[in-house]
């Protein structure tokens, strides 16, 4: 059975400014993390993702709810006593200790035998690569080793639970690549719950076993990559993650369990039906997904949306298209540049019809 | 005006200005070795006489021991307290923080004569009390104060306030946490500060003449030296010395102070 290690139930936290506004940083929010899996929570600046994380390490006291770890309250626990490690944005090494002695410091202050602390140390440096460099100083070190003396420091405490604060926020896009691999495999490897901060989609979508979107203090989906990158359930998820066309038709019918017709302008097409709340005769957004569009020849015998070529982009790998549909919006087909299909295969102004699998198109909720 | 022009000016504005700030300082080391009780040219002669009889003047070298006393006492107590206030300044949620700022910077501002009156009439009229060498250690350390603070201050505000999360992250509680991780870390700055704080003790004139009793530093004592013009050669030999020292001590603050605050660039590559 899966055993949940984090239970926030409903955590919120409110900060008053010194103008006396009051802000919310978090809406009472209920999230469950299971053990051992890489968990992120993903959003925009100020979206109280790293409110969460902090609410979890203790640094700040929430405003109501509870807080467990591994089934015990942490409400009045203080961060040295919390069964978790925390990897900071910005490393905070001890820039007066040496390697060696910065990842030894938890271990020295919860008086951890000598010879075992110089056995974990050195387990800990040689699971991070950085065996060799113990007596290095901390500003004799680049921003990729850094990121690895922090993460020794926090994995040698064998904690419940690594808390990762965008820790790849200051490296270069490719050492950011190599890391996101890394950091994915370490995990595996010590099987230690990673509850990891990020507002890169990418880094989320790679990494993580489930997601947590968050916006604006509030947790809008949490679910497995795929699902939040496929079947995302608010407008906002959708358009964080990754590149989405959201267009706006009325609802003809509803089939339920089935499809629902929805038109644009005068042409009626079939979406699967899975959202609920919507009736008949309202006007939803449908979402889809560029890649999942296709453009085919005109007059063909399915039955899809006619449209209109507008603009034409040659990305390298993809074409991206814009095309007109009925009722007067634009939207975006990515479509493979494959050998077999040579390009560009229609150009602007070409009457098309745009093709799509009824499974790909969401209708949204909001 | 062209480069070499400008250059050219640039090279003369300096030399004048080194020429000013430095030549009486040189001039009174010179006649400090000159074989005359007159400080006038044309010299006439080298000699260590001067030297010589300054350590054979026992009230000078009482004075100059404390000084000495004043001094290190002073500065430990100025630097003790400066950081302490300065931990608390730091800290997001103190309240009135400002206020406390600015009110421990006013000895900054303060003329010291004025500051010498006031302590002189708290002293003996409110307090009654005797003018011994810890009052002047008293008024030295508040002195001292503001200094420390924000020396300390700016060491603090340049290492992020993460390293004591980090700590406390690690199991160290608060204690544990200043002791292993906020001290050392401002140590360069400690050191800064109390070095800092020293000199400006023994420096020290306006005020401190003021509450000087029987017991003098040095400063007050040379000044008094001056009374007697045949006398005014060893005063002139404990200038140069207190010259040297002082400069080295200075240099040494501002250099443990950079290396405190040196910090590699932000981004970097493997």
């Amino acid at each position: 059975m899966v055993k949940n290690i984090i239970e926030l139930e409903n955590i919120s936290k409110v900060y008053r400014e010194k103008s006396g506004e009051v802000v919310q940083a978090l809406q009472p929010a209920n999230l469950t993390i299971e053990e051992g899996e890489f968990f992120t929570l993903l959003g925009p600046s100020g979206c109280g993702k790293t409110t969460a994380l902090r609410l979890m390490a203790g640094f700040i006291q929430p405003s109501s709810g509870e807080i467990k770890i591994q089934g015990k309250s942490m409400n009045q626990v203080p961060p040295y006593r919390r069964p978790v490690n925390m990897v900071f944005q910005d490393y905070a090494l001890f820039p007066h200790l040496n390697v060696e002695q910065n990842v030894a410091f938890g271990l020295k202050v919860k008086r951890v035998g000598k010879q075992e602390i110089d056995e974990r140390v050195l387990k800990a440096l040689e699971i991070v690569q950085l065996s060799g460099y113990e007596q290095r100083k901390p500003r004799q070190l680049s921003g990729g080793q850094k990121q690895r003396v922090a993460l020794a420091r926090a994995l040698v405490n064998r904690p419940a639970v690594l808390l990762l604060d965008e820790p790849l926020g200051a490296l270069d896009l490719k050492l950011r690549r190599a890391m996101q691999l890394e950091l994915k495999t370490l995990q595996q490897k010590v099987g230690i719950t990673f509850v990891y901060v990020t507002h890169d989609q990418e880094e989320a979508l790679t990494m993580s076993d489930r997601i947590a979107v968050m916006n604006q203090g509030r947790i809008l989906q949490v679910d497995s990559p795929m699902n939040i990158y496929e079947k995302p359930t608010t407008r906002f998820v959708a358009d964080f993650v990754g590149e989405t066309n959201f267009l706006t038709a009325k609802i003809n019918q509803i089939v339920p369990g089935e499809v629902v017709k929805v038109a644009f302008g005068d042409k009626e097409v079939d979406v699967r039906h899975r959202t609920n709340g919507v009736h008949r005769g309202d006007t939803v957004t449908v979402a889809i997904r560029p890649e999942k569009l296709t453009l085919m020849p005109p007059n063909n015998q399915y039955e899809a949306l006619p449209a209109v070529v507008s603009e034409v982009t040659f990305l390298g790998t993809d074409t991206r298209y814009i095309v007109d549909i009925p009722g007067g919006e634009k939207a975006a087909v990515r479509i493979q540049n494959t050998g077999f299909h040579r390009l560009p295969a229609y150009q602007v102004g070409d009457t098309v019809t745009l093709g799509y699998d009824k499974d790909d198109a969401q209708i949204l909720s909001d | 005006m062209n480069e070499q022009k400008k250059s050219l000016l640039g090279n003369v504005y300096f030399w004048l200005m080194v020429v000013f700030l430095y030549l009486p300082i040189l001039i009174l080391m010179i006649f400090s070795f000159n074989d005359s009780v007159i400080l006038a040219f044309p010299f006439k002669g080298f000699t260590f006489e001067w030297y010589r009889q300054m350590f054979g003047a026992h009230e000078l070298l009482l004075a100059a021991r404390n000084s000495l006393f004043v001094g290190l006492v002073s500065s430990l107590i100025a630097t003790f307290v400066g950081a302490l206030a300065a931990i608390a300044v730091m800290r997001k949620n103190l309240p009135a923080r400002n206020f406390f700022l600015g009110l421990s910077s006013v000895p900054m501002v303060m003329p010291s004569i004025v500051l010498g009156v006031a302590m002189l009439v708290l002293f003996r009229r409110v307090f009654d009390l005797e003018l011994t060498l810890w009052l002047i250690i008293t008024a030295h350390v508040l002195i001292s104060i503001p200094t420390s603070i924000l020396i300390v201050m700016a060491r603090l505000a340049n290492f992020s306030h993460n390293l004591e999360e980090a700590a406390m992250d690690l199991g160290a509680n608060y204690w544990l946490t200043l002791l292993k991780v906020t001290l050392p870390v401002s140590l360069p700055a400690l050191v800064a500060a109390f070095l800092t704080a020293f000199t400006t003790s023994f420096d020290e004139y306006a005020m401190t003449t003021l509450i000087t009793g029987t017991d003098t530093t040095l400063p007050v004592y040379l000044y008094s030296l001056l009374r007697f013009p045949r006398r005014l050669p060893v005063a002139v030999a404990m200038g140069s010395i207190i010259m040297v020292a002082s400069a080295a001590v200075v240099i040494l603050a501002e250099w443990l102070r950079r290396m405190g605050t040196e910090r590699p660039k932000k981004k970097e590559l493997v």
